[in-house]
């Protein structure tokens, strides 16, 4: 069962006490560090029981809730804008993800929802839900680990060998590590989805090939082709 | 894959993200595994949790569209006029049915504050008396509603009090414009020195 943590707990038993003007100040302090910042989970609460619908409290937690979320749903957008129909969508989908989180919200009939005990999460979880419905997961999940290059002497090399150590504290190193993985994902956002299925199931998941083909729905020979273009397919961009 | 295989497999995802907040490899195969007929639809959310981990944005201040912050407030506002709330509702219930003398004694006993003084519980349902935070919390518990929906139905309730009309020949009519002091109901008792003492230790700051 969902519960709010000790410090929510203690915000939440001094908003109670708090006059309807102090409570609209605290609640346009945006800088979380700063002294008197109202959590998001409490505004979350006080959007869900109602609170100072009448004083105004209500508008200005919905208001600055509704930004925050804005803020956060803006920031993941750029992270997936290169998925095609994320991209067709434009940042149209900022607002559409923000109107269904908002149902969400409001619709929820459970005793606390998950946006009063770890906002981020719920936005998190609720933006990728979002996601998942326009189906624009044509895309398969891959381990940096799994992947490996062939030397031209057959001789094969893990891949993260291959990049400078990521451990290394300097920026161009954490930076190559950055570009890989993202012509990892776009790679594999550009395959079919059985390729990248494939992929996952066998390199990520290490499932037997009987198997990989059975969740596939395909012979196995059918499934390891797929999985070889993949590899091919990601080896190819890597190399590039 | 139908629209019903789309929601079992939608449900399956939202339910296994709520109790792994970091799934780790292993979690998303234990879910293909005991679910393979969604194996696909799996794998995609996998790999949207994954570009979003990996692709970690620096915690910085974002500058959002105001036209987007608008529509998507203007969206909000209206569903909430729309929908209310549905603790408020589920408080408001509550306290409604907590009407017969006997179960107003009996929660009167329950909070701590005794059947005896069950005029000061009388006040707070009715939101004449303002209860201080701690007796918020133990009538929420009381009757498992939600502290600060309760506040709000007690708030609304002395707000939806009906003024009496006063006539007077002698002074103005004195409305209360907020409800009065959780002392100022305690000393009314006119209880005994100690149940006062008593009562007012409810007002007492709770300890951090």
């Amino acid at each position: 069962m969902r519960k709010r943590s000790k410090e929510l707990e203690a915000q939440l038993s001094s908003v109670l006490n708090l006059a309807p003007d102090i409570l609209l100040t605290r609640i346009a302090i945006r800088d979380y560090r700063r002294q008197g910042h109202i959590a998001s989970e409490i505004l979350a609460t006080i959007i869900r029981t109602g609170s100072g619908k009448h004083t105004g409290v209500l508008t200005a937690a919905a208001d600055e809730f509704n930004r925050r979320m804005v803020q956060i749903a803006t920031r993941k957008w750029r992270v997936v804008a290169f998925v095609p129909k994320v991209r067709r969508k434009g940042n149209r989908v900022v607002q559409d993800a923000v109107h269904y989180m908002w149902d969400n919200l409001l619709s929820d009939k459970s005793p606390l929802s998950n946006a009063e005990t770890a906002f981020i999460v719920f936005v998190r979880d609720r933006f990728e839900e979002y996601v998942r419905h326009l189906g624009t997961t044509d895309n398969d999940m891959t381990s940096v680990e799994d992947l490996g290059v062939t030397d031209d002497d057959g001789k094969k090399t893990a891949f993260l060998s291959t990049l400078v150590d990521v451990n290394a504290a300097t920026p161009e190193a954490l930076l190559i590590e950055k570009q890989a993985l993202k012509t990892i994902h776009q790679t594999l956002m550009e395959m079919p989805k059985i390729e990248r299925d494939a992929f996952a199931l066998r390199t990520e998941y290490e499932f037997e090939w009987r198997k990989v083909a059975e969740l596939l729905h395909c012979s196995i020979p059918t499934a390891t082709a797929h999985w070889q273009s993949a590899t091919d397919k990601l080896r190819g961009a890597l190399n590039d | 894959m139908t629209d019903t295989n789309r929601d079992d497999a939608e449900r399956l995802i939202v339910k296994f993200l709520d109790e792994h907040e970091q799934p780790t490899r292993a979690d998303w195969k234990q879910l293909i595994e005991a679910h393979p007929e969604h194996a696909c639809q799996f794998l995609d959310a996998a790999f949207i949790r994954e570009i979003g981990d990996a692709a970690q944005v620096k915690d910085e201040e974002v500058v959002v569209d105001p036209l987007i912050q608008a529509n998507t407030l203007s969206y909000a506002l209206n569903r909430l006029h729309e929908r209310g709330s549905t603790s408020f509702d589920a408080a408001q219930s509550v306290v409604n049915g907590v009407k017969l003398p006997a179960d107003r004694r009996k929660l009167a006993d329950q909070v701590g504050i005794g059947s005896q003084h069950v005029v000061l519980l009388n006040g707070v349902l009715a939101g004449r008396t303002k209860a201080p935070v701690r007796v918020l919390r133990l009538l929420a518990d009381a009757l498992d509603v939600q502290v600060m929906a309760l506040r709000e139905v007690f708030s609304r309730a002395f707000m939806s009090t009906v003024v009496p009309s006063y006539k007077s020949l002698h002074e103005k009519p004195r409305i209360p414009l907020q409800p009065g002091s959780w002392e100022d109901g305690v000393r009314d008792l006119q209880a005994s020195p100690a149940e006062t003492a008593r009562l007012l230790m409810f007002a007492e700051e709770e300890p951090a």
